[in-house]
């Protein structure tokens, strides 16, 4: 009957972590001696006791899964808790989240559900004429910047707190009307002009600044930006909706969806619980507009709707990699240098070394966009490739010698029990830039790779990123919200 | 939190509470003790059991023993026992069942005679 005893010790993993490490041993005795006594008072004893064990152990999972929501426990592992502990971050107090701070953390989520949806909405609530420059004016002061105007102060004064994260998407608007205030030209954010990657690339970096010392406060931060990212990599525009009540009901939903994501990572503080959640609602959203034939055809290869969901699942999760490695990037920089910090000085060099080989990276990536972009008008790619191979060579040099120095220091400090996570940190964070610049593998829908090809490396990277982050980032679950 | 914003207990957390009343133990010993105490009616699932014993620590009602153990046939186990705060609570859920006891054997006892 030991094997009843392993089975059970294996179910015990269901357990959240901490309820796991606390009692997991003492539950696995527990139920041995129960069995061993169940054994001597024969069949009938055996049958009660496991009838009772069956039923009770998935009751009691789901009670254990909803406690440590609601109650938002540190998730950290002694092992790992130095590690994550890291750095020069103050050690900041662990208060659980209040109910204000938990709706803080949602709302800017549902302020843009409602700017996105209300105009279609309104057309068919309305009438098509309802809905006017003037409407969209007035909808855009009332939800987004009004709020702003009063949240970001508190943001500001709240800094430490997780639930910041999610107001840092409000500065985007309110610098877009400033930008549009102080210049002459309509403000035209094209993806394919420079100033617009350079943004993204200062959003790389301000995002990797949220979440380093709070990991939380950082998937905060992302959230509205994967979903920003997501969407019109789908090409939902909405001047050609054929259906606006349609369109309306998904835009709300899917923000009121990644709302809700946001609440519970407020709440829980559980980062790969959140990750993985997000990542669903993306694609839940991305899927359903594509589908159901709410987008133009863009980088899908084929036009509205869907011919079936599978289909548009195959290629549409090329694109949701764009998202995911919006989420993921920051969160993997800081794991990064979560293990670097624990390593010593020698660590801490080699982890800063290897994090400057990805900016280079990512500037020559830009660089290469620029290419592109001129390549067509200008004969400018002679003048660029140089330089941009210079950035190549140079970006991948360093952070090679950074990541060998990295190991140095691990093996000197011998924690040789993040060998696995360091092997795959390796490869995961220089793919990132790769994915956020070039959308994976070439820009999406490139000719090189068929979606068999491609599809199974897209999910493998998203589902080891969110295992590796949600290992190194449970700091951020001990962190205010 | 005062001692009435625990109440009233339920009935396998009652029990728990009350096996740890007059001496530290562990799991299985409250699991049998809990058994016992009720007359055979709550059986508890091992799983029930550590998530009641998980919310009775995080609420202060118990705590580990400081002696970490205690003696059982084989291995040593990790032990439980009442805090002060634990044991005033199960007095007062204890008082308030007997008021509600007596209460009823007053009122029934009436329509008897």
């Amino acid at each position: 009957m030991n094997w009843l005893v392993t089975i059970y010790a294996i179910l015990l993993r269901l357990y959240p972590r901490r309820f796991r490490e606390a009692y997991g041993e003492e539950m696995q005795a527990v139920y041995a001696d129960s069995l061993h006594e169940a054994r001597r008072g024969g069949t009938l004893a055996l049958g009660a006791f496991a009838l009772r064990e069956i039923f009770d152990l998935p009751a009691s999972l789901a009670r254990e899964h909803v406690y440590a929501i609601r109650v938002g426990k540190p998730q950290l592992k002694p092992t790992l808790q130095g590690a994550a502990a890291g750095g020069s971050d103050l050690p900041l107090p662990s208060t659980p989240p209040r109910a204000w701070e938990v709706f803080m953390a949602a709302l800017p989520h549902l302020l843009f559900g409602l700017l996105m949806g209300a105009a279609p909405l309104m057309q068919v609530l309305l009438g098509p004429d309802a809905v006017t420059n003037r409407t969209t004016n007035i909808l855009s002061a009332v939800l987004v910047i009004a709020p702003a105007l009063v949240g970001i102060p508190l943001t500001i004064w709240k800094r430490q707190r997780a639930w910041v994260g999610s107001w840092y998407v409000m500065y985007v608007p309110l610098a877009l009307l400033l930008a549009s205030l102080l210049s002459t030209d309509q403000f035209n954010l094209d993806p394919q002009q420079f100033p617009a990657a350079m943004m993204v690339l200062g959003l790389a970096f301000a995002l990797y600044y949220a979440a380093r010392a709070n990991a939380i406060r950082g998937f905060l931060a992302a959230l509205p930006f994967a979903m920003i990212v997501w969407m019109p990599f789908l090409e939902n525009t909405p001047k050609t909706i054929i259906d606006p009540f349609l369109e309306g009901v998904l835009l709300l939903s899917s923000w009121i969806m990644l709302a809700l994501v946001a609440a519970l990572a407020a709440q829980s503080r559980r980062l790969g619980l959140s990750l993985a959640l997000a990542l669903c609602v993306l694609a839940l959203s991305g899927f359903g507009h594509s589908y159901l034939g709410n987008y133009q055809g863009g980088m899908l290869p084929f036009s509205e709707p869907g011919p079936s969901i599978r289909v548009v699942v195959l290629y549409g999760i090329r694109t949701l990699l764009v998202s995911a490695a919006m989420l993921l990037g920051p969160q993997l920089a800081r794991s990064l240098r979560a293990i670097g910090q624990r390593a010593g000085g020698l660590g801490r060099a080699g982890y800063r070394m290897a994090l400057l080989g990805i900016v280079l990276l990512i500037s020559a990536f830009l660089l290469n966009i620029i290419d592109l972009m001129f390549r067509a008008d200008w004969n400018f790619q002679f003048m660029l490739q140089p330089p941009l191979d210079i950035l190549l060579f140079a970006g991948v040099v360093v952070y090679h010698i950074g990541y060998a120095l990295l190991v140095a220091g691990v093996w000197r400090a011998r924690e040789n029990r993040f060998w696995l996570e360091l092997a795959l940190l390796y490869g995961l964070i220089p793919a990132v830039p790769a994915i956020l610049f070039l959308g994976w593998p070439t820009r999406i829908h490139g000719p090189s790779l068929t979606v068999w090809q491609s599809v199974p490396p897209a999910l493998l990277w998203m589902i080891v990123s969110t295992w590796l982050v949600a290992r190194f980032g449970r700091r951020g679950s001990a962190h205010p919200a | 939190m005062e001692q009435s914003d625990y109440l009233p207990l339920q009935e396998p957390t009652f029990f728990i509470l009350l096996s740890l009343a007059n001496e530290p133990r562990h799991g299985y010993a409250i699991l049998k003790d809990v058994e016992a105490l009720s007359g055979g009616k709550i059986r508890l699932g091992t799983g029930t059991l550590y998530g009641a014993l998980n919310r009775l620590l995080d609420q202060g009602l118990i705590q580990r023993s400081p002696n970490g153990v205690a003696s059982h046939p084989g291995k040593p186990r990790k032990a439980y026992q009442l805090t002060q705060t634990g044991l005033r609570v199960l007095q007062a859920e204890t008082s308030r069942l007997n008021h509600m006891l007596s209460a009823a054997r007053l009122r029934l006892g009436e329509t008897h005679t």
